[in-house]
């Protein structure tokens, strides 16, 4: 049975804008923390910049490696936000209602530091500039259309502008009431964002409008998103990357690893900000489910994976998947990526207990991550370390600390920036939970009274 | 003219079920009994299904070294695990899913997974034609264990098992009652519908919901793998299985809507079955039509990037030279019209523009099955290490039409037959959304509220 606590409107405003309108003395202390930790990205990336690539430890032919695994491991976490928002939202699924806004930050923030990595991996982030867009008409000089570095900015800032979009213009009803219960510099900042909101019913037409044409246009650039970054790899000619099944193998993965995120969000989200109230057990049961679904279907597409490159047998496609399988460290990585990505969570999601209790789901979604985080490592490194034929110019890679710094820094500053939207706008959408109440309702049957929901 | 049209219109509200307890037992027995047009339909198909039979022995007769005369068998097998063993998985996602729009039309999506029967023995033959899997890819690596027959056989009769079994299971509280209607109360005693007895239908059920998911899937990238891919040489495409899926689950929705508005109309279910199943199927549909074509374009733009020989001889036997033009009729009918209809709203929330939708994509499907089961089984070597030659079209003959009439014709027929034995309606579950979806006053409107017990 479902819990659904009755509040009422002023409780909601309350609770839901306290930690917007008023700064806790912990506020401090997290910022510091999560400023460290993203401060140890910032100066392996002043560092890399001042003294060039070679400070990690790529080498040819492993030219792509953390810096690429960790691009499309933020690449793939913002795909929660878009799926969880849009389609549930299509879909009028009640239990999205705490989760949307949480899902939609989530995504801005994972694809804004997703877009940095291509820019620092090329080493002079400056030179992307001319890389990426016409700079001489006159002489002629275009960008390469076929490089990856024009497909992954056109696909990512057009999924990062519509994200943004669709974050605003949800966010527009709740940003007036925040500058209805704001005084002084506030006041004035929420006024200007607020553009103008009075919710009067013309208002509230074209929002709901927005939001829905907004879903609907959005949901093809996500799939393209992470199709494209796929497509990096895919269309190359490096046996162990040269699949039809990537795009959506791609897309799948990102759906598994960034629900799993969102889930992990929201039990920080829930412990941070006293959220009992709204974000409750029963969304993370919603949640559990829909991770099981995705998490079969990811594992499915990692079946055809790795049975259709072995289908063929061809030696360097073979000798990759004895690398990934069988080789150190890839063998111990391998092990632990099966274990993490799907062996432990997806028994541990098939249990009622394990969905419903916070803790527990908490622990399950980063599980995920770590093994989503390794896939596509394994995916990336044993390909290159053996695409040329000879063996004299096989190679190896080891990460160095510059590298390391690089990736907790980057969940530093998604981190950071999650941390700091909430401070500034209200991270439960608070005209969602004023209308779950309005919609909330109850049918007698029998001698049991069962919750039920008004359906538009 | 009447007041509040532009509401009306726009402030669409889910229908409510409000049929008495006693009538929803009623309706249930009378489509147990059909009437004259049942039996014409009955010999009707029954006919065409032997016509199928003589066709099937007049090709078995020609002997079965000559693969690409059994391309219209593969095909119908093929047709039919990707209509009617496909529509069931509507009524699954929507059991697991727990939307209640799918309670007056699951039982009778869930009877098209009956006509797996036929694709089931239509699968021995037809896997005893294939060439030996050892010496060339498969799914079996050269392994002794690697006989197709019996892998096909396994998958295809979980399935078909498995949508068996949840006929059976949510059939049985329904025959109970329709039985102690009628005074039989022998049926009642096996099910009296104690609290353990529900407790296990709906464990059973959801159950067996997630197995028909999986053996669905995994009877596609068997059989597709087994029939079509493996026999053309230099075709290694992981996408191929989920894309042969994926087109599936496409037609099983235009297969469900088709079922839905036979149902209704000559069951005489408007009471029950309102436009908000076929409105709820369209949006499915949709979606799975953008999804057709990115399957179809992520294996495309692969192969034609990676541009090496064996790319380009698979690319030019699939989508070019011998099969171009029916790729283009197919492409018209399973994606373009669809998608251009579906993107209409007034389509999807209508019963006859979602009819038209999936009379296309059915015929798109049908053309898709023919284009690939003939493109593999024309190709004589199979053991070279890529396609040398690309064989010329397939041109059908009158037993290839036999067979396809007879096989599509033979599943028909299991349907019908099966309408006798069990209630095309969800009785139980129909009393269900009786109890559980009302109609409330809402300010100065109605609204529909819809119980959520879980």
């Amino acid at each position: 049975m479902q819990e659904r606590p009755v509040l009422s409107d002023r409780q909601i405003n309350r609770e839901l804008l306290d930690f917007v309108l008023h700064t806790p003395i912990w506020f401090w202390g997290v910022l510091m923390l999560l400023g460290l930790v993203f401060g140890a990205g910032f100066v392996a990336v002043v560092y890399l910049i001042a003294t060039g690539v070679g400070v990690w430890g790529e080498n040819w032919p492993v030219m792509w490696a953390f810096e690429i695994t960790n691009f499309v491991f933020w690449v793939g976490i913002s795909h929660a936000g878009v799926m969880i928002s849009a389609i549930l939202r299509l879909t009028q699924a009640e239990w999205r209602r705490p989760v949307t806004r949480a899902a939609e930050v989530l995504t801005v923030f994972a694809l804004a530091t997703a877009a940095l990595h291509p820019a620092v991996h090329v080493g002079r982030f400056w030179r992307v500039i001319y890389w990426v867009f016409p700079y001489d008409f006159f002489r002629g000089i275009w960008p390469n259309v076929r490089s990856p570095l024009i497909w992954d900015p056109s696909a990512i800032f057009t999924y990062l502008t519509g994200s943004s979009l669709f974050i605003y213009s949800v966010l527009i009803p709740d940003l007036a009431v925040a500058r209805d219960r704001s005084t002084g510099w506030r006041r004035t900042f929420y006024g200007i964002l607020a553009l103008g909101w009075r919710g009067n019913p013309r208002q509230w037409r074209l929002q709901t409008l927005a939001g829905i044409l907004l879903s609907g246009l959005i949901l093809p650039v996500f799939v393209s998103v992470h199709s494209i970054v796929s497509f990096d790899f895919a269309m190359a000619l490096v046996p162990g990357w040269h699949s039809t099944v990537f795009a959506p193998y791609f897309v799948i993965g990102a759906v598994w690893s960034g629900v799993a995120a969102v889930a992990t969000l929201m039990a920080i989200l829930r412990f941070m900000f006293k959220l009992h109230n709204y974000i409750r057990p029963d969304h993370f049961d919603a949640l559990g489910r829909l991770l099981l679904v995705v998490g079969n279907a990811w594992f499915y597409f990692f079946l055809l994976d790795f049975i259709f490159g072995l289908y063929a047998r061809e030696e360097t496609e073979v000798k990759i998947w004895q690398a990934r399988i069988f080789e150190w460290p890839f063998n111990a990585l391998f092990v632990i990526f099966l274990l993490t990505a799907y062996i432990l969570p997806v028994p541990l999601l098939m249990m009622r207990s394990v969905r419903r209790s916070v803790t527990m789901m908490f622990l399950t979604s980063v599980l995920i991550n770590i093994g989503m985080w390794l896939e596509r490592y394994i995916l990336i490194v044993p390909a290159l370390q053996y695409k040329q034929v000879l063996q004299f110019s096989w190679s190896t890679y080891q990460p160095q600390l510059p590298e390391w710094g690089l990736v907790i820094g980057s969940f530093g500053l998604v981190a950071l920036g999650v941390f700091l939207f909430a401070k500034i706008f209200p991270i439960i959408p608070i005209y969602e939970q004023k209308e779950s109440q309005v919609f909330a309702a109850e049918v007698k049957v029998g001698k049991v009274t069962v919750p039920g929901v008004i359906r538009e | 003219m009447p007041r509040n049209t532009h509401r009306a219109v726009h402030h669409y509200r889910p229908h409510v079920i409000t049929v008495p307890p006693a009538q929803v037992v009623a309706d249930g027995r009378r489509l147990m009994r059909p009437g004259g047009a049942y039996g014409l339909a009955v010999a009707f198909f029954g006919l065409l299904f032997l016509l199928g039979v003589v066709g099937f022995i007049l090709r078995l007769s020609g002997g079965t070294e000559h693969r690409a005369g059994w391309a219209y068998f593969a095909a119908t097998i093929a047709f039919i695990l990707s209509t009617f063993q496909a529509a069931p998985v509507v009524a699954v996602a929507g059991r697991l899913a727990k939307g209640h729009w799918r309670r007056p039309v699951a039982r009778a999506l869930e009877m098209c997974s009956l006509a797996g029967l036929v694709s089931v023995l239509m699968v021995i033959p037809a896997a005893l034609v294939l060439p030996p899997t050892f010496g060339r890819p498969s799914l079996y690596f050269d392994s002794p264990l690697g006989i197709p027959l019996v892998w096909n056989l396994v998958i295809l009769g979980a399935l078909f098992l498995a949508g068996l079994g949840l006929v059976f299971l949510s059939a049985r509280p329904d025959r109970a009652m329709v039985e102690a209607s009628e005074g039989d109360l022998s049926g009642a005693g096996a099910w009296p519908g104690t609290t353990r007895q529900w407790r296990v239908l709906e464990k059973g059920m959801t159950l067996l919901s997630a197995f028909y998911l999986m053996a669905y899937v995994g009877a596609h990238t068997v059989f597709s793998t087994d029939f079509v891919m493996s026999q053309v040489p230099g075709w290694h495409s992981a996408i191929f299985p989920a894309l042969h899926g994926i087109d599936g689950l496409q037609a099983g929705c235009a297969t469900a809507i088709l079922v839905m508005a036979l149902v209704r109309r000559f069951g005489r279910l408007e009471a029950y079955i309102s436009v908000d199943p076929f409105w709820g199927v369209s949006k499915l549909m949709l979606a799975l039509t953008l999804l057709w074509m990115y399957f179809h374009y992520a294996e495309f733009l692969t192969l034609w990037y990676g541009r090496t020989p064996r790319e380009i001889a698979v690319l030019t036997l699939l989508y070019g030279g011998p099969y171009l033009g029916l790729f283009i009729v197919e492409f018209l009918f399973v994606w373009l019209i669809p998608f251009i209809m579906l993107l209409i709203f007034p389509v999807r929330r209508s019963i006859g523009g979602n009819v038209v939708v999936a009379l296309s994509i059915l015929f798109g499907l049908l053309l898709d099955r023919i284009r690939l089961y003939s493109a593999a089984f024309s190709v004589e070597d199979v053991f070279e290490h890529m396609l040398e030659t690309v064989p010329g079209p397939y041109i059908p003959d009158l037993v290839d039409i036999m067979i396809l009439a007879g096989g599509i014709s033979g599943a028909v027929l299991v349907y019908l037959l099966a309408v006798r034995l069990v209630p095309l309606l969800a009785l139980w579950e129909v009393r269900q959304a009786l109890l559980l979806s009302r109609a409330i006053p809402y300010l100065r409107t109605e609204a529909t509220v819809v119980a959520k017990p879980e």
